[in-house]
């Protein structure tokens, strides 16, 4: 069922919201095959890009968690959550946007890394960012980095001077925050 | 096509087999009995209180259609000239009895010619179980003949759908997509069978699993109840406005009787309306003028709704 | 008309399809809405709802009905005297419509038969329709009394759907008369199926309304371009009845209004199925319409 109040609300609203906005969507899906695919044509059939798109398991072996990053209107973004949450296989799905929520995602960047000032300015950003250093060679290094996508974007653009070979990012998974503390805003 | 079934090899009898199971004086505890998945398909239709199936056969459902020999005194199939035609007239079905209409199609060309019943079953919510056939499925991918990515194309206009690679869950899957088909707001549901799976082996149990419930499904709070009920009492220019939710739950009576209690003109939308009671017997409000009752028609193609005589 | 100056809509089992609402923002633009549905991805899709209950429309009518009795007599009479003053707007609207059918002597009206069929069929009969012009003149002209007598395709619009459908009926009620009132375009796409009901001794009936045209659209560009009649002229067609002989059906034609009678009464009543050929005004138009983007107040009349 869809969190939120959508059903059963006494809202005076007649409104649509037009303006586009980036929306994060976490959809607890059945582990089978052809459920993604159901999902995605929602996005496709109306000419919605998703920007990214995670599955992985949950701790029920039935049952994956997909997280969905899309850019759209407010209005056309109800309706796919309403037709996603109607999907048979679809248990739940949450708009974590408007909620108390982390998010957060992974990179993998090759970047030029020739022993001397080369390597020792890649390593400093390394630290600077608490990023790691999963592979070497004499001119390369891979690095891996995980944390909000704002972070990333700026450990990428601070990289650049220096000749990024090659990126590879995961896209966002998301949670809603503990329950006890929801009502105060923190960043980690 | 090696798969071809022998015809005097005799299929064990399921039914005298468990008499024989159950007989005392025995005391063998019977083996489970298997039998093939076109079998278990066309026994689990007629446990879905099927009676009658519109189809037209082809390579990928001979086994299937092998069955329905066998059963035809309890299942009877009908023989169209086009898969559109069989869909069409499933619907047709449907819509007058509110049973689910049965559909039985080959691979390939045979399923992307019903696709265009599906797709109207699915905008105009009728309970519908397409069963199409499918390529061998170690064939599937590989372009083989008459192979199509039924369960690709149909995902935008289902209600849900199933590509069956095992046959042990044929038996489940049937009885899900019934209740699928019927539940809530009824749509079609799509199963693809690849042929081999029509032939492999598996036990059936013939009892009905329950997926889903069928019917009276709500959330009914009283407070929201209390709050709608003030607003009608309040209004001084309501209309009750009726779709094709009305005939699916059959609730034309309960229609009728709180238009009556609180004289509020009826207007229904394009499909829900012809499909209850609105004839020129049906009054509302005080008047002896019988055309109360408002029809915006929704129109063909581009908006062009009309009224029904003399009625706006 | 009524739905536009309505202060509440109260919406039952509806989804809002936009062929009926037409423009949004002037579907009812002035009223609350307290909307019923089974399906939670309805409410709310197309147009907000200030009150929503998620139930099927029966057990949601049925305890809005039971709590009405509930409430005191003049609770009732007071809401209901409110809204004498609303009936009264109601029924000037209603005689402000003209919705005539003008009779010819030599040619036959669509809407004519559609009169015609109810009055042979006494209001029983299950009527299927294919999509286009006929199906309008169909839902305008012939009241109905009973759930599930109307059948057609209402949200897709498939054309071809009628005659298979109408199979599908007949099969289903063996006895109750199903007609399937269809175009002679959607005729073309899916006449094959009279072998069906030839093969399993079905009683198909089926009135096609013959004006050589495709009517609908037709219509649209006679009316919004100019009479530029592109690509809808049916005039090369099969001969029906020929057609319908080949099949192994009666094959009938009727071309004057007096004919119409003979033929619809003797097609409804022959013991097999009957293809009525009825040949009907080339360019008769379907009112009240609404054109494209526009709402209930840019109705065109006539």
């Amino acid at each position: 069922m869809v969190s939120g109040q959508i059903f059963s609300s006494l809202t005076t609203d007649h409104q649509p919201l037009t303006t586009e906005m980036r929306h994060t969507l976490t959809i607890d899906v059945a582990n089978e095959a052809g459920e993604l695919s159901r999902i995605i044509g929602l996005f496709s059939s109306r000419g919605f890009n998703i920007e990214t798109i995670t599955v992985g398991k949950t701790l029920e072996p039935n049952w994956s968690r997909c997280t969905i990053v899309t850019n759209g209107d407010e209005l056309t973004i109800e309706q796919i959550i309403k037709q996603c949450s109607r999907l048979i296989r679809v248990r739940e799905v949450k708009a974590v946007t408007k909620l108390p929520h982390i998010e957060r995602e992974m990179a993998l960047i090759e970047v030029n890394a020739k022993a001397g000032p080369e390597r020792q300015e890649v390593m400093s950003l390394v630290e600077i960012f608490r990023a790691k250093v999963v592979d070497i060679s004499h001119d390369k290094m891979v690095l891996e980095e995980s944390g909000a996508s704002e972070k990333i974007d700026v450990f990428i653009e601070m990289l650049k001077p220096l000749g990024i070979s090659n990126v590879t990012r995961s896209g966002c998974v998301a949670i809603i925050v503990c329950h006890h503390l929801k009502h105060m805003k923190r960043k980690f | 096509m090696r798969d071809v079934v022998e015809r005097n090899v005799e299929y064990p009898n399921v039914d005298d087999l468990m008499k024989t199971a159950k007989a005392e004086h025995l005391k063998i505890k019977a083996e489970p009995v298997k039998i093939r998945g076109a079998e278990i398909i066309v026994r689990s239709l007629i446990k879905n209180g099927v009676d009658k199936i519109f189809g037209y056969p082809g390579g990928a459902v001979l086994h299937i259609y092998d069955e329905l020999w066998r059963f035809r005194e309890q299942i009877t199939h009908y023989l169209v000239r086009h898969e559109q035609g069989a869909t069409h007239a499933a619907e047709g079905y449907a819509r007058v009895t509110g049973k689910v209409g049965v559909v039985l199609v080959t691979s390939g060309p045979g399923a992307t010619n019903a696709v265009t019943g599906i797709a109207t079953a699915y905008m105009d919510s009728i309970p519908l179980v397409v069963i199409t056939g499918q390529v061998p499925s170690t064939v599937i991918g590989t372009d083989a003949f008459q192979e199509v990515d039924t369960f690709g194309i149909t995902l935008p206009i289902v209600k849900h759908s199933y590509l069956v690679k095992d046959v042990t869950k044929l038996e489940a899957i049937i009885d899900e997509a019934f209740q699928i088909a019927q539940s809530g707001k009824p749509g079609p549901v799509v199963i693809d069978i690849p042929k081999d799976v029509t032939a492999h082996l598996a036990e059936f149990s013939g009892e009905k699993t329950q997926f889903y419930s069928i019917g009276k499904e709500n959330t009914l709070d009283a407070e929201l109840l209390d709050a709608a009920i003030q607003k009608l009492l309040a209004a001084k220019k309501p209309v009750l406005y009726v779709g094709g939710g009305v005939v699916t739950a059959d609730a034309a009576d309960e229609l009728m009787e709180v238009s009556e209690l609180l004289q509020i003109p009826v207007h229904a939308d394009s499909y829900g309306i012809r499909r209850f009671p609105v004839g020129t017997r049906q009054l509302y409000g005080n008047a002896r003028n019988a055309r109360d009752l408002y029809i915006e028609y929704g129109g063909f193609r581009k908006r062009s709704p009309f009224c029904r005589r003399g009625s706006l | 008309m009524a739905v536009s100056e309505s202060d509440l809509l109260f919406a039952v089992g509806v989804r809002f399809d936009d062929r009926v609402t037409g423009k949004l923002a002037t579907f009812a633009p002035h009223a609350e809405v307290i909307h019923i549905d089974i399906s939670p991805s309805n409410i709310g899709k197309i147009r907000k709802a200030n009150i929503s209950l998620l139930s099927d429309a029966k057990t949601a009518l049925k305890a809005i009905a039971d709590k009405l009795k509930l409430r005191s007599k003049s609770d009732l009479t007071a809401s209901i005297k409110a809204r004498e003053s609303w009936w009264k707007e109601i029924r000037a609207w209603q005689k402000s419509v003209p919705m005539v059918c003008e009779n010819s002597e030599t040619e036959i009206k669509p809407q004519q038969v559609i009169e015609e069929l109810y009055r042979v069929t006494k209001g029983d009969a299950v009527i299927v329709t294919d999509v286009g012009q006929h199906q309008m003149w169909a839902a305008q002209f012939y009241p109905f009394k009973r759930s599930r007598q109307w059948v057609t395709s209402g949200g897709l619009g498939t054309m071809g759907f009628g005659l298979p459908a109408a199979l599908g009926a007949q099969l289903a009620l063996p006895n109750t008369q199903v007609v399937a009132v269809v175009g002679d375009g959607g005729f073309q796409m899916t006449n094959q199926e009279i072998t069906t009901a030839i093969q399993y001794n079905i009683p198909l009936k089926v009135i096609i309304m013959n004006n050589g045209y495709l009517g609908m659209v037709r219509q649209w560009q006679e009316m919004f371009y100019q009479r530029a009649y592109s690509e809808v002229d049916l005039s090369v067609s099969p001969d029906f009845v020929k057609l319908a002989e080949a099949h192994g059906a009666q094959g009938l034609r009727a071309k004057t209004p007096a004919e119409l009678k003979d033929v619809l009464e003797k097609g409804l009543s022959y013991q097999g199925a009957t293809i009525m050929d009825i040949v009907v005004s080339k360019e008769e138009n379907v009112f009240p319409i609404i054109p494209a983007g526009g709402n209930t107040r840019d109705m065109i009349l006539k």
